[in-house]
């Protein structure tokens, strides 16, 4: 699924072993999910959501 | 309760898979006539080749399931099957670890081709059905 | 390395799965000196013949409790379809070899391999299915 995740990386300054850290995955899980070859889960979700104060939609895109 | 919803895919790959196991089963049999009704040698490679024409829809069987689970759009009844084809796994490991064991130390005779597939085929089929049913 | 995996799950399965092996090869001792040396009969026969199979039962009860503890959810999916591609594997080798030996003269080869090709082919399946998700 297309995402921003790299976008608000980048604005915060978080390399993708950071925020594996914060969310307690591991920095493939965070990279799959990246480039959009992964979908997490709901919980995994809300987890980034709250991680980047915004909503899920603002950070996922189900549009192709 | 399984059976009455299942979308146009399903219900595809599961007649593509039953048809798939019956013709490994027919094969097999019709080899196994061929070999013992025609005395036939068992040596050199026209016997080899004919002993493993019935691996191929057997193969087949395994390329429909893992394509099955690679489409699945539903990700719930695909969470349900593979949690019954890894306990199915696990039993059918465990019973080909005992009776390696049992055939070395006690001499029982060793199982046809097909014993472990079948231990592997019931065990998941039991397992979703136990899966499913606790699950509503 | 990959084969050490660096999550705290992962961490706890090898340190389950050491001790169980060195377990089969103790049992494994006891068996076959026992069998060689004294020859039992009945009950005690089955019994010292099930024995080392317990402790690879556990190893792969060891494998199934890493399954259902490991957090991240992708490495867990990853985890789930090499033990696919593991019985796949195994449970193919194991079938072709056995028409083999049904009805040509292939040598016998124990059951037991069926076992050790599903962790061989859980192992090297590993690096091609996270290759997918690069």
């Amino acid at each position: 699924m297309k995402n921003r995740l790299r976008i608000l990386r980048a604005e915060r300054n978080w390399s993708q072993a950071d925020l594996a850290q914060k969310l307690e995955v591991s920095r493939q899980s965070v990279n799959a999910i990246e480039t959009g070859k992964f979908d997490p889960s709901l919980p995994l979700a809300f987890k980034l959501a709250r991680l980047f104060d915004s909503p899920i939609e603002s950070i996922f895109s189900d549009q192709e | 309760m399984l059976n009455k919803n299942l979308s146009r895919f399903q219900r595809r790959s599961l007649a593509l898979f039953s048809a798939s196991i019956l013709l490994t089963a027919l094969i097999t049999m019709f080899i196994h006539d061929y070999f013992r009704l025609q005395h036939h040698s068992t040596h050199g490679p026209l016997a080899w080749t004919l002993a493993l024409l019935p691996s191929l829809p057997f193969l087949g069987t395994i390329v429909l399931a893992l394509r099955y689970i690679g489409r699945e759009r539903d990700e719930y009844i695909r969470a349900q099957i593979l949690l019954a084809l890894l306990q199915g796994s696990f039993i059918t490991l465990a019973f080909t670890v005992v009776y390696a064991f049992f055939e070395n130390y006690l001499k029982i005779p060793s199982a046809p081709a097909m014993a472990y597939v079948d231990v592997f085929l019931i065990a998941s089929m039991i397992a979703l059905r136990i899966d499913l049913r606790s699950a509503q | 390395m990959i084969c050490i995996p660096n999550s705290k799950a992962g961490r706890r399965y090898v340190y389950r799965l050491a001790p169980t092996m060195l377990v089969y090869l103790l049992f494994l001792y006891i068996a076959q000196s026992i069998f060689h040396h004294h020859h039992p009969t009945g009950l005690l026969a089955y019994f010292l013949a099930v024995l080392p199979a317990l402790p690879l039962i556990g190893s792969l009860v060891v494998v199934g409790l890493y399954v259902s503890e490991e957090s991240d959810e992708f490495e867990r999916s990853i985890l789930v379809q090499s033990m696919i591609w593991g019985l796949g594997g195994a449970l193919s080798v194991g079938t072709v070899w056995g028409f083999l030996e049904d009805f040509t003269n292939a040598p016998h080869i124990s059951i037991f391999y069926v076992y050790v090709f599903f962790w061989i082919f859980m192992g090297i399946s590993q690096p091609f299915i996270r290759h997918k998700y690069r």
